[in-house]
């Protein structure tokens, strides 16, 4: 994973879960959120976008 | 490929819950390849029988189960109150769900399997303690109720509401623990499962790795399951939805409440085997426990009808002989037929063999209970046609005299298959309290009201998915009223339809309302309760379905409907109601009362002239079957003489005959004008009394008998395939061997063969039996009898029995007036509750008053008694009724007798009423302080009987009085258009009294309307119907300029255009005036 301007190595998926939402709208929500260990060992979580077909840094706060 | 058996799943069963229909989880889990699937709804069995039989059709191995609402130990639980906002939470979210203690963990699920038939038993047991014990629609069971109804049942841990589950993700270890050794305690080692489910929903994993330690360390068994609810990944819009229904929100406020993903589907055995690969257990103890669960709801159920104990200990076959052979002298005497003994023999051998004396003796029980009982009853059905039916008292209908055929509810094959429908009709007073002793004999442990499965119709789909896509509500409204009667087109069209919606049809949030508006469509939304079936078990029957309350005190009702009932061959006796009988019991009363001339309804004669003069000339309104606009027509067409013509009558105008071809041929051959022809020669004796088309549902077995040479059983079970909604697939397999039979045993040749198969096919279900119709002609007899020689109690015992039939009150009585009898205006001394005889004239009731409920009446009834009232202050200081009622009464003329017309009664009223509990006023002379006022107009008085009376009643006028300033010269009226020739061109105007739109008329739409002389009727093409469409549906009076069509003396006015009738100024028709259906 490149993050923070690096390049890090993933030790291991740590959770996943999926989001099917707000599809009644112009603006439907279908992701797929993955958990990852990094092996600096910070959780980093990014999600597939699986409308738009795009990852994403899934930022918090 | 892995193996897998999905042990969780909903379906639309779990109302407005699941999305999926049983057919649609098994077609689904069969093509997946699944070992088994478990039907898992919560807190009830509803699609318990649709599921196995459907599993049994598709040979997939069907396991039954529930998912129940626990409370924990020490909870409290809700009492029963009335609907609330919010219902407990399902499955997922709502976790707040709570108690209305503050014990937010109080609720918990838990998934049970049944392995046996006594873990079958136990788990309607439980799940009718907790229907009974709770509020409607919040079922709960304290977890302690278990204790003891365990065996024979399979427990897994549930869904993240599981007790265990809940802990572990309230960081709870060692409550946990304990709930997991409680169940472990209840259920058994090897009976409870530690259940894992991964729908990849944030919090899935470490709630799983919670379970799986906790499984560890008290050395219990893991199985995965997918807490299913709709059968593919697209139907979680639809479920997503139903639960924002359910919770009467929308979506966009429901967020909390939803599943937060499409995971809920049925995925394939390697879906599951992937995201559960680290457990295979858990996967291969799906398989293992499919194994153990053999209990079969197709075979394995423990049902028994209650037995009958003779007296002396005769057997009951013996028994039931006894009793035969006594009616038979009783009802015959010296007139024995000469086949009756062989007859009885025949059927008595039939019952014997089947075990059913038991059956039969019950009902005659029943029966003689209503006989003795003064509650006029008689059999409806195929039941009609036995003779023991006959001599038990059971139908009331002579087979022998009729010549009805029996094997059609008495036949080799039935007595393995099934057991015999017998449906009696009782009058409406009667039939309650005929529930009420069926009740008081049996007890709620061995009798149950059967259940009704209310499916979403367009209009209600319309408003929940509205509602829940937040769509405005005005518009969603406008459409669900669109969408309610046969008048509709699709709802796309209809939306084009609707200026509100031009431009807006196609996008995307209307595209996805009528997306899920179809899918929603034909779902089952509730239980609602069958019309008149009732269930008998010896065995308890809480063991055979769950039962809940009912909306009658004391009565439960299963969750089962009459498909399922059928299905479970659980005996069910129908208790319908049918108001004719009522009619005739009331008329029968009045004769005696006015004429002193007491009459045995069954010695009413069925053979006078002059009655059927009556009948053939039309004089036909107020006489069951036969009084409607397509039964008049075909009446006047034809030649009926005699009970047996009108037999026939009474079924060839029925959806079978119509679709099936039948009535124009019969028509033209009883006219001499096309001769008497027969598809094949073996069909002669077979339909040689209805001229060689079939009429009557016995024909469709005796043809299949005749033509392809079924045996009375195989007939009988073309004749079921026929009646039931899953049958497709049947009535294939049946037409393949009426083809080889036919050719075989009679020698058709395909073309023929097909032809006839064909017509039966279009005859279906929607056809009498002959026995039937001639119970329902009886009927109809003897109240022509009375409408012909006792017109004025016709009438008032008609206006005492409404509400039934196709008219409204404001019809029947200006059909009254044209008869020649009189109908008086309510007068609050003449008048009582219900309508009276006085003089030569019909005195209205207090009943037809709008505003006067039940209680009213009773008071109104019981002050009478004490002599008339002396003034307006004087009927309120005695009755105390409320201000708007009596204002009801003075708007009707019903205090003329003061001398005061209305509008100074209600100056008066005005100067001395006080609600009740207020003090009285002492009796001041209120004529003191009168002003003067302007009386009404007669027009004014005709508005306010439309308005005020129920069914728009005049009394003071004719409601024609109300479009005077529309008519002219060129409107005809009705009783000249009787004698216009074939296409004459006539303009009609009138009232709607009857607006009706049959299936079976492919768009057509009929009025009947009413003017001063009488009734037309007005047909109009789909064409027009789709131009006029608002008036068609909701026109309450119509000009229509068209042509006359004319078959002989049936006369028909074609529509050409059609124009709303004006009322005069400030005049308005209630809806309730016109009888709209189907």
């Amino acid at each position: 994973m490149r993050t923070g301007g690096r390049w890090l190595a993933v030790a291991r998926v740590s959770g996943r879960h999926e989001v099917d939402a707000r599809w009644w709208t112009e603006h439907p929500i279908a992701r797929t959120y993955v958990d990852l260990l990094l092996e600096d060992e910070r959780v980093l979580t990014v999600f597939h976008d699986r409308i738009a077909n795009t990852w994403y840094e899934q930022r918090y706060g | 490929m892995a193996e897998y058996a999905e042990l969780h799943c909903h379906s639309a069963y779990s109302f407005r819950e699941g999305a999926s229909t049983p057919l649609e989880l098994v077609l689904t889990a069969r093509a997946l390849g699944y070992r088994a699937l478990a039907l898992t709804d919560h807190d009830g069995l509803a699609g318990a029988m649709e599921f196995a039989q459907t599993a049994r059709e598709w040979e997939l191995p069907a396991i039954i189960g529930a998912e129940l609402t626990l409370l924990r130990r020490g909870a409290r639980p809700c009492a029963p109150t009335d609907a609330e906002a919010t219902t407990p939470d399902r499955c997922f979210a709502s976790l707040s769900m709570a108690d209305r203690d503050g014990d937010a963990a109080a609720i918990c699920h838990m998934t049970l399997l049944a392995e046996t038939q006594r873990g079958y038993a136990n788990l309607s047991r439980l799940i009718s303690q907790a229907r009974l014990a709770s509020p409607r629609d919040e079922p709960q069971l304290p977890l302690d109720a278990l204790e003891g109804h365990t065996e024979g049942l399979i427990a897994l841990s549930g869904c993240p509401q599981g007790a265990v589950p809940q802990a572990i993700a309230g960081h709870d270890p060692d409550g946990a623990r304990r709930a997991a050794e409680r169940l472990l305690a209840l259920f058994g080692r090897g009976r409870f499962f530690v259940e894992l489910q991964r729908n990849l929903v944030h919090g899935d994993e470490a709630r799983n790795r919670g379970l799986v330690e906790l499984a560890r360390q008290l050395d219990l068994p893991l199985v995965a399951t997918n807490n299913v609810h709709y059968h593919e990944r697209a139907r979680h819009r639809l479920q997503d939805v139903l639960v924002a229904v359910r919770h009467r929100t929308s979506l966009d406020a429901s967020e909390h409440l939803r599943r937060p993903n499409a995971n809920y589907y049925l995925k394939s055995p390697d879906e599951m085997a992937a995201l559960f690969a680290e457990l295979p257990e858990a996967l291969a103890n799906t398989v293992a426990i499919a194994e153990r669960c053999r209990f079969d709801l197709t075979r394995d159920l423990n049902y028994r009808f209650p037995d009958y104990q003779a007296p002396d200990g005769t057997p009951a076959d013996e028994y039931l002989e006894q009793v035969c052979l006594q009616g038979m002298r009783e009802l015959y005497g010296l007139a024995l037929p000469p086949n009756a003994h062989d007859r009885l023999q025949q059927e008595l051998a039939l019952i014997r063999q089947a075990g059913h004396a038991g059956f039969f003796l019950r009902l005659w029980e029943l029966m003689r209970y209503a006989h003795e009982h003064d509650m006029p009853a008689r059999g409806r059905g195929s039941s009609v046609g036995s003779l023991v039916c006959y001599l038990l008292g059971l139908s009331g209908i002579d087979p022998i005299k009729y010549d009805l055929f029996v094997g059609r509810f008495l036949n080799e094959a039935r007595q393995s298959e099934d057991v015999p429908d017998i449906d009696i009709d009782f009058a409406r007073d009667a039939r309650d309290r005929m529930f009420q002793h069926v009740f008081a004999t049996y007890g709620t442990e061995h009798a149950a009201l059967v259940a009704n499965v209310i499916q979403y119709r367009y209009p209600q789909a319309i408003r929940d998915v509205g509602k829940a896509l937040g769509l405005p509500e005005g518009d969603v409204d406008r459409l669900a009223k669109r969408m309610r009667g046969r008048f509709a087109g699709t709802l796309e069209q209809e939306m084009r339809t609707l200026p509100e919606f031009h431009g807006r049809t196609q996008a995307p949030v209307w595209r996805e309302f009528r997306r899920l508006v179809e899918e929603l469509r034909g779902k089952p939304r509730h239980l609602g309760q069958h019309s008149g079936g009732v269930m008998l078990s010896s065995t308890p029957i809480v063991e055979q379905v769950p039962v809940q309350p009912s909306a009658m005190a004391g009565r439960y009702i299963c969750q089962w409907d009459k498909d399922s009932v059928a299905d479970a061959g659980i005996i069910k006796l129908d208790l319908l109601g049918y108001p004719s009988l009522g009619h005739l019991d009331r008329a029968l009363k009045l004769i005696e009362q006015q004429h002193g001339r007491r009459i045995d309804p069954v010695h009413i004669p069925l053979d006078d002239p002059k009655v059927y003069e009556m009948v053939q000339w039309g004089d036909i309104l107020g006489i069951v079957q036969i009084q409607s606009r397509a039964q008049l027509q075909t009446i006047r067409r034809l030649t009926i003489r005699s009970i047996d013509d009108l037999v026939i009558q009474v079924a060839l105008i029925r959806p079978g005959p119509i679709q099936g071809g039948a009535v124009n041929p019969y028509i033209a051959r009883s006219q001499g004008i096309e001769p008497v022809t027969y598809d094949h020669p073996c069909l002669e004796p077979v339909l040689a009394e209805t001229k060689g088309v079939i009429v009557f549902q016995e024909q469709v077995l005796e043809a299949a008998i005749a033509v392809a040479g079924f045996t009375p059983g195989q007939a009988e079970s073309l004749r079921r395939a026929m009646s039931r909604k899953r049958s497709r697939d049947e009535m294939e397999k049946l037409r393949e061997a009426f083809l080889a039979g036919a050719h075989r045993h009679a020698g058709a040749d395909e073309a023929t063969a097909q032809r006839i198969y064909e017509k039966i096919l279009a005859f279906a279900e929607f056809g009498f039996p002959k026995a039937h119709a001639a119970a329902m002609a009886e009927t109809a007899a003897k109240l022509a009898w009375v409408k012909c020689y006792y017109k004025l109690i016709f009438y008032t015992s008609w206006l005492n029995e409404w509400p039934f039939g196709f008219y409204s009150p404001g019809v029947i009585v200006n059909e009254a007036r044209r008869n020649g009898v009189e109908v008086l205006g309510v007068d609050v001394n003449r008048s009582r509750a219900e309508c009276r005889i006085e003089g030569d004239a019909v005195r209205l009731g207090f009943r037809y008053v709008k505003g006067i409920g039940e209680a009213w009446l009773e008071r109104l009834d019981a002050e009478a008694a004490h002599g008339p009232y002396s003034s307006l202050w004087d009927f309120w200081r005695r009755t105390r009724i409320p201000r708007e009622p009596i204002e009801h009464l003075i708007r009707l003329g019903a205090f003329a007798f003061t001398g005061l017309h209305e509008r100074e009664l209600i100056w008066q009223l005005d100067l001395f009423y006080q609600p009740l509990g207020a003090q009285l006023p002492l009796a001041l002379p209120h004529d003191a302080e009168m002003v003067a006022l302007a009386e009404m107009s007669g027009g004014e008085r005709v508005r306010e009987d439309v308005v005020l009376t129920e069914g728009g009643i005049t009394t003071r006028g004719h409601i024609m009085d109300l479009v005077s300033g529309a008519l002219h010269e060129g409107v005809t009226p009705s009783h000249v258009v009787e004698g216009l020739a074939e296409g004459t061109k006539v303009t009609v105007a009138g009232f709607v009294a009857v607006r009706q739109a049959p299936g079976t008329a492919k768009g057509f739409v009929f009025h009947t309307l009413e003017d001063r002389f009488g009734l037309v009727n007005i047909i109009t093409n789909p064409r027009l119907v789709q131009r006029y469409k608002e008036l068609v549906a909701e026109a309450g009076a119509l000009v229509v300029h068209g042509h006359i069509e004319r078959q002989e003396r049936a006369v028909n006015v074609i529509t050409e255009r059609m124009e709303p009738l004006r009322l005069d100024a400030s005049a308005r028709v209630p809806a309730a005036r016109t009888h709209t259906f189907g």
